[in-house]
């Protein structure tokens, strides 16, 4: 008998007999470098479905048409569901009706989450995200089964494909035809996946050192990243983190010439604004011996492609957690986040030289600067808000009303029936889309959609479409 | 002399299962896959620092920062190409990770960030006091005291919840 809280407390741990972590062996082909030649160049295009009756614009027969052809060049592999849907767009002014109001019926079984999501252009759009079902706790029965799943649009959200995708990427990034971004390939090695067909298509790219734990940032026809590099022979030291970068329409990512002095950690912040230009904010651990404990952050910057790198003012000089945006010529915004309190923002506009403290006070943020002066932001709550004024003043754009956040992360709040979150992308000053998730139920009797709205007019004025997910 | 790479495999078999068990607590098997490596890939880079007597508070230090940079970064990318942001914080890839009980999420809700990890690190991690502030990064003198203020509002919390705690019996 006990009345400790802390007992009871105990006895509800979600994972109680410990776990078993993957073989020393698997975790070092992970962290380690290995050799990556250029045979490595696989490609495999993502089995967009042809299961489509009606296509409502040019664009999209288009794809289909290109990716049914693949798909029947690949042999009779099962085909998965796709569901595509174009209900009129309500155009809404002011206040927006929330995300659970609008939810179509049925939906996506299981649980769903939302892996990544980017823009090609003002009306393109796709969504990464994953179904898990059953979804199960470890070491409780078979493991769970998890399916990946691709949404695009390519008319501003009025109507989008849905179907299933056998990998998953993250940080995706898209300029015109060009797309990067990082995922896992082949024996769950982190990869860099490249689309040269404005994100239909995906392969691994190759790379001078392995990939997988940085931003990935496109600028005048080049990528740079942050990838991992080991000196030879592999697995005698601990690979460091190495910048990288390639043209963008290529397939090949090299270690920049020069290396900035980075630190230990893993949170490394990279962003070009240009061909030759690039910025790297890097969080440092402190000397304290006794505690793993990040203390400031510093910044980088090459004007030559990688071959010299000068040291700038820190935005986070004595904050951690720092993130770096570009925003055209000489803009930068970043935001910092000392532990347990708020996010700060700071804007440069003289290419990093100087840096001014900017109003924040919706917590987490995930910002979009589109330019020095226009900023899109989501917040707290979900919230999109929008600045005009190089962020002195933000405009609250869309709202979907209240839904609690969960306190244990990976948690649906209980008491909940119906949650959403955000996924926004702004597309430029004015153009944005955010897609909601929605979730009735929960756990594995959940059912999923997504209602996306989009603006062309800076968020003054939304139109809203459900989208209805395929069961899965 | 112990060669480093011995002394990190000795690590890795020391502490990785525990590292791996806090991630996944907190985060889906995939990603926690995932933060083990990064954690890892970190405490190999430093290896000559870590603390001998604190070892595995030191990793949890580090695969605390980890999952926090993960959610975080869930939708970095260049500017005007992708921004995700997760309303209910579902973790990194927005997978959910091992059912918590309601009861649970519902005492923990009234708590701050600092409380809750602190008694998550003490009640799921099974650390103590002293090595949990190490995980956290203040003196054990500080976490002591804000463990015993959580403790009494986590009582609070259940009291109000209707939960009868004394009727639990731990096997």
């Amino acid at each position: 008998m006990s009345s400790d809280p802390i007992q009871w407390l105990s006895a509800r741990n979600p994972v109680p007999r410990g776990s078993t972590a993957p073989a020393f062996e698997q975790i070092m082909a992970r962290i380690d470098a290995g050799e990556t030649p250029s045979s490595r160049l696989r490609r495999f295009r993502l089995p967009l479905v042809p299961a489509i009756a009606v296509a409502a614009t040019l664009v999209v027969v288009a794809v289909v048409v290109v990716l049914a052809v693949s798909h029947h060049a690949q042999g009779p592999s099962r085909v998965p569901p796709a569901t595509r849907t174009a209900p009129p767009a309500r155009r809404i002014v002011g206040s927006v009706p929330s995300p659970g109001s609008l939810m179509p019926r049925g939906g996506m079984r299981g649980v769903v989450g939302v892996a990544s999501a980017a823009s090609a252009s003002p009306d393109g759009a796709l969504v990464y995200f994953s179904q898990c079902r059953p979804c199960r706790g470890p070491g409780s029965g078979p493991p769970s089964h998890t399916r990946y799943w691709e949404a695009t649009t390519s008319d501003g959200g009025r109507s989008w494909h849905v179907a299933r995708t056998p990998a998953i990427l993250q940080m995706l990034t898209i300029s015109g035809a060009d797309g990067w971004a990082e995922g896992l390939g082949p024996g769950n090695i982190a990869s860099f996946f490249a689309s040269h067909d404005g994100g239909r298509t995906w392969h691994i790219a190759s790379t001078a050192g392995d990939g997988g734990i940085g931003d990935v940032s496109l600028a005048g026809g080049e990528v740079w990243t942050l990838g991992t590099a080991c000196a030879r022979p592999c697995g005698a030291r601990p690979p460091s983190s190495a910048v990288m970068r390639g043209p963008a329409a290529g397939d090949r990512l090299t270690v920049t010439t020069a290396q900035p002095p980075l630190g230990d950690s893993t949170n490394v912040s990279v962003v070009a604004t240009g061909r030759d230009d690039a910025y790297v904010l890097d969080d440092i651990y402190g000397n304290n011996p006794k505690i793993a404990t990040i203390t400031h952050s510093r910044l980088f910057a090459t004007s030559d492609g990688g071959g010299t790198w000068r040291s700038l003012p820190s935005p986070c000089p004595h904050l951690t957690f720092g993130r770096l945006y570009a925003a055209g010529p000489g803009a930068l915004w970043a935001s910092c986040q000392p532990d347990e309190r708020p996010v700060q923002l700071r804007r440069s506009t003289d290419g990093g030289r100087h840096w001014t403290s900017i109003p924040w006070r919706l917590g987490d943020i995930q910002l979009d600067p589109a330019t020095a002066q226009v900023a899109w932001a989501v917040g707290a709550g979900g919230k999109v808000l929008r600045t005009a004024d190089g962020g002195e003043t933000w405009a609250q754009v869309w709202y979907g009303g209240s839904a609690r956040s969960s306190v244990v992360a990976g948690q649906t709040p209980p008491g909940l029936n119906r949650t959403w979150s955000t996924i926004f992308t702004a597309q430029s000053v004015t153009t944005a889309t955010v897609i909601a998730r929605v979730t009735a139920g929960r756990g594995n009797a959940g059912r999923t959609n997504f209602v996306t709205y989009h603006t062309t007019d800076g968020g003054r004025t939304w139109s809203a479409v459900p989208v209805r997910l395929p069961s899965g | 002399m112990v060669l480093p790479q011995a002394q990190f495999e000795q690590l890795y078999r020391a502490h990785a299962d525990r590292v791996h068990a806090y991630a996944l607590r907190r985060t889906s098997p995939a990603v926690a896959d995932d933060i083990v490596a990064e954690v890892f890939l970190v405490a190999w880079r430093k290896l000559h620092k870590i603390p001998a007597d604190a070892e595995l508070p030191w990793l949890l230090a580090v695969a605390r920062r980890v999952l926090a940079n993960r959610r975080r970064s869930e939708g970095r990318a260049a500017a005007l190409h992708v921004r995700l942001a997760d309303e209910s914080r579902t973790g990194a890839a927005g997978v959910d990770g091992p059912p918590v009980n309601d009861a649970v999420q519902r005492a923990l809700a009234g708590l701050s960030d600092g409380d809750r990890e602190l008694l998550l690190l003490v009640a799921w991690e099974g650390l103590r006091v002293h090595e949990a502030a190490q995980v956290l990064g203040v003196r054990a003198n500080t976490a002591a005291v804000r463990l015993h203020r959580a403790r009494q509002r986590l009582a609070g919390a259940l009291a109000a919840e209707n939960v009868e705690i004394a009727t639990e019996v731990r096997t």
